[in-house]
């Protein structure tokens, strides 16, 4: 109650008795100028020389695909190290925290990526990835569970659905607007939910096939007997407070299994999908996205372009759709819930930088990373949570707006009835993460529209410089411009004439 | 860049040449001695019969009828509204027409679709120059070349080399035509940051890519500065000389039609042509006056 009234307070005293505010002003503004000026002053032309420095080296900034490189790797290692760094027990729920989210960031990426193709590239917008996804999870659970074929054989199956489904969808939405294209996409993703609620087919692999559990069970993924058998044996430098210690443990987690070969995976999807983006066909993809008239009285073929695209993305989608089916072992409907799926991928799309792949990776590791960390606040309770500053501050900011702002308003009842006495009222976290990731989305929106990594412009310097060498292309500069210059003597040939005439003279 | 023989001595030349190096003749001048190119050239570029086209109730073409030799410039006017984009849309397949039939080279392509039309050898630019904004200008010049090896996905995938060496021809073909144009220092930029003159250059060097053998162009000095639209309109006939296209020009700046060598002019008013003929008798036709003043 203490410090619920010194916040009230503290806030009373800077909105309705602004005096302090201006005093406050008063005496720091100068203070605040004097430092600005000095450090402006001799740290300035470092700042300027770096600056400098920096674009001489990469003249167009992040856009520059070194630079972007050295971003992304900069950033993927400060990533990981958060996340090795993450609070956990012990050891052994460590590993297991790292591998789980290696996997999901992989199965991110793939669908980010996926998302990438189909939107970034070829402005087909598309809200549905998770069908696609779908597809590929419960093509590949059905396969395994209810018909018992080999879980490589059922992903690369379930793969080749996708890119038929997708192929297919062409024919009916070729003539769709962006929008509408995204209505549809959306419709789909909630027609496959309800029906793994509600058909008894895709409840095939559980045993009690009822409303109530929904999905398919007893999902294997490839060796997994094998490896949760034998495993393989790991090293490990333990620190004993004296030095290290090498120790020897037998790593049997199907997740290790899971992220290294999630990661190969994740590899061959980007290689490839770099490759097709890169090509005269990814070309072809752009200009869809930006007019897709113009490219069709270029000579393109629109409709299978973009047919292609469609299929392909779909594909790569449901890979990630059939590494998720491995990971968890069971489909139900809520894995499909847009809010834990669909949303994130987006906020991936959107925070990485569309147009890019290597943003992809970026945003789906940032947005699974965050995930994970709500997801270890959401289990605090009691004491804990009392500890955790983050989670306290953000208590007494809810408690304040639902207490002193809403009791005041609508009375005592508005919250008691709900939430309980205002002692006890908490936020919820799972929700919180939700409203937090939205306000990633905005702000990234707003701050950087192009994401971390933006779309990298086709500027081959390497290959211009030697056909056309540095000197000539500097010539045709100067060329241009005395063409302009001469150009706007012509303008005005009168004026021109009388002017030299009479410095002849 | 595209060789063919020389037509009076029969010696190989480029087409940039001017003039022929063994037997001296002027390749630029005279109608003659311009390089003819491969493919189907004795027929007509385009010819157009009784296009009829109705949005609703509005009758926008009423049975349009015109042609294009080889070899030949026609500019195509009229007021505002009279059907010229619309027509410009039917032929280059954007918009199906209800009724008559359209030849190029000697090809029915009535019901072909706008990317076959292009490949037959026809290429057009819009109105408003729809440039590829957020890519650059030389990437916006790399999409039209046509049978590139990478516009299938598995030689996306798999020709890794073959690209390579390609994708250097195309950027080197590329930089010949920016630096015919003379703006090959805008090479980088975003095709969104161009000025108005400028971006109707690109779309200029992005149709030549094509390689067309017959250009139809919208309005390509509308709202360009003096002095450039003279350069624009040198360019092209410059073009015809060097490549032997054809080219269909709508233009509203009467002055550009008249005085700067359009072989054959087509008037157009409330979705018919009006009359047809040579600079100098449109310049005199009582209908034209008419068309353009009111009675």
């Amino acid at each position: 109650m203490k410090k619920r009234v010194s916040l009230k307070s503290r806030i009373k005293a800077l909105i309705v008795d602004n005096r302090v505010a201006k005093k406050f002003r008063e005496i720091t503004s100068p203070m605040f100028q004097k430092i600005g000026n000095t450090s402006k002053r001799i740290f300035g032309p470092y700042f300027e020389k770096m600056k400098k420095a920096f674009y001489t080296r990469f003249p167009d900034g992040r856009k520059d695909p070194r630079f972007s490189n050295i971003l992304f790797w900069i950033t993927m290692a400060l990533l990981t190290a958060i996340l090795i760094l993450q609070p956990s027990a012990n050891f052994e729920s460590k590993r297991l925290l790292v591998y789980s989210v290696i996997t999901k960031m992989v199965i991110f990426s793939i669908m980010a990526i996926a998302l990438n193709l189909h939107t970034g590239y070829s402005g087909l917008v598309n809200f549905g990835v998770i069908f696609f996804a779908g597809i590929g999870a419960v093509g590949t659970g059905l396969l395994i569970s209810a018909y018992g074929v080999d879980p490589l054989l059922s992903i690369a199956l379930s793969v080749l659905i996708a890119v038929a489904v997708g192929y297919l969808l062409s024919y009916p939405t070729i003539r769709l607007r962006a929008d509408y294209f995204a209505i549809v996409t959306i419709a789909l993703g909630e027609i496959l939910r309800l029906a793994l609620i509600v058909d008894p087919f895709l409840k095939s692999g559980t045993e009690k096939a009822n409303i109530e559990s929904p999905g398919i069970a007893n999902i294997k993924g490839p060796f997994q007997d094998w490896w949760e058998a034998t495993g393989v044996t790991m090293v490990r430098f333990k620190w004993t407070g004296m030095g290290f210690k090498i120790e020897t443990y037998q790593e049997t987690n199907y997740f290790f299994f899971l992220s290294i070969f999630g990661i190969i995976l994740l590899a061959g999807v980007y290689v490839f999908s770099e490759y097709l983006v890169n090509s005269p066909y990814g070309r072809a993809l752009k200009g869809i996205r930006e007019d897709e008239e113009a490219v069709e009285s270029y000579g393109v073929d629109v409709f299978h372009t973009k047919a292609w695209i469609l299929g392909i993305g779909s594909g790569i989608a449901a890979l990630a759709g059939g590494l998720w089916a491995w990971a968890l072992g069971f489909i139900g409907p809520s894995f499909m819930n847009p809010a834990a799926s669909t949303f994130l991928v987006w906020a991936a799309f959107i925070l990485g930088g569309k147009a890019n792949n290597k943003g992809m990776i970026l945003g789906a590791y940032i947005i699974v990373l965050s995930d994970q960390t709500f997801r270890g606040l959401a289990t605090l309770s009691g004491a804990e949570r009392q500890q955790n500053i983050f989670l306290r501050v953000v208590d007494d900011i809810f408690r304040f707006i639902v207490v002193d702002i809403g009791g005041f308003l609508f009375g005592k009842s508005s919250y008691e009835d709900t939430l309980g006495p205002a002692s006890s009222i908490e936020v919820d976290v799972n929700f919180l993460q939700i409203s937090l990731v939205g306000l990633i989305i905005i702000i990234s929106m707003m701050k950087f529209e192009e994401g971390i990594l933006p779309e990298i412009p086709y500027r081959p310097r390497k290959i211009v410089e030697e056909i056309t060498g540095k000197t000539k292309f500097e010539s045709a500069q100067e060329a241009s411009q005395k063409a302009f210059l001469e150009a706007k003597q012509t303008e005005k040939p009168g004026s021109e004439k009388e002017k030299t005439g009479a410095n002849e003279t | 860049m595209m060789s063919a023989n020389c037509p009076s001595c029969g010696q190989k030349v480029v087409d940039t040449m001017i003039e022929c190096p063994s037997c001296g003749a002027d390749l630029h001048k005279d109608p003659k001695l311009w390089i003819k190119k491969d493919g189907d050239m004795d027929a007509k570029a385009l010819e157009i019969e009784g296009i009829h086209k109705s949005f609703g109730g509005f009758h926008v073409l009423k049975g349009v009828t015109l042609d294009v030799e080889p070899h030949e410039i026609v500019g195509l006017i009229g007021p505002n509204g009279c059907g010229k984009t619309t027509t410009f849309n039917v032929i280059s397949g954007l918009i199906p027409a209800d009724s008559g039939s359209v030849k190029v080279f000697g090809i029915d392509a009535t019901n072909m679709k706008p990317y076959q039309i292009n490949r037959i050898g026809l290429s057009r630019t819009f109105q408003n120059t729809r440039l590829w904004k957020d890519m650059t200008v030389l990437e916006n010049l790399l999409v039209p070349p046509k049978e590139q090896i990478g516009f299938r996905i598995r030689d996306a995938i798999l020709r890794r080399k073959a690209l390579k060496e390609q994708e250097r021809e195309l950027i080197e073909k590329a930089f010949s035509i920016l630096d015919f144009l003379e703006i090959s220092h805008i090479a980088f930029n975003y095709a969104s940051e161009l000025s108005g003159g400028q971006s109707k250059l690109v779309d200029l060097g992005r149709v030549l890519m094509s390689d067309p053998k017959l250009l139809l162009l919208d309005e390509p000095v509308a709202g360009v500065a003096g002095p450039l639209a003279n350069k624009v309109f040198n360019k092209i006939h410059e073009l015809r000389s060097r490549l032997g296209i054809s080219v269909l020009i709508i233009e509203h700046n009467m002055d550009f039609i008249l005085r700067k060598g359009v072989d054959r002019v087509f008037v157009m008013n409330r979705g018919e042509v009006l009359v047809s003929g040579t600079p100098l008798e449109i310049k005199k036709s009582r209908d034209v006056i008419e068309a353009y003043l009111g009675e």
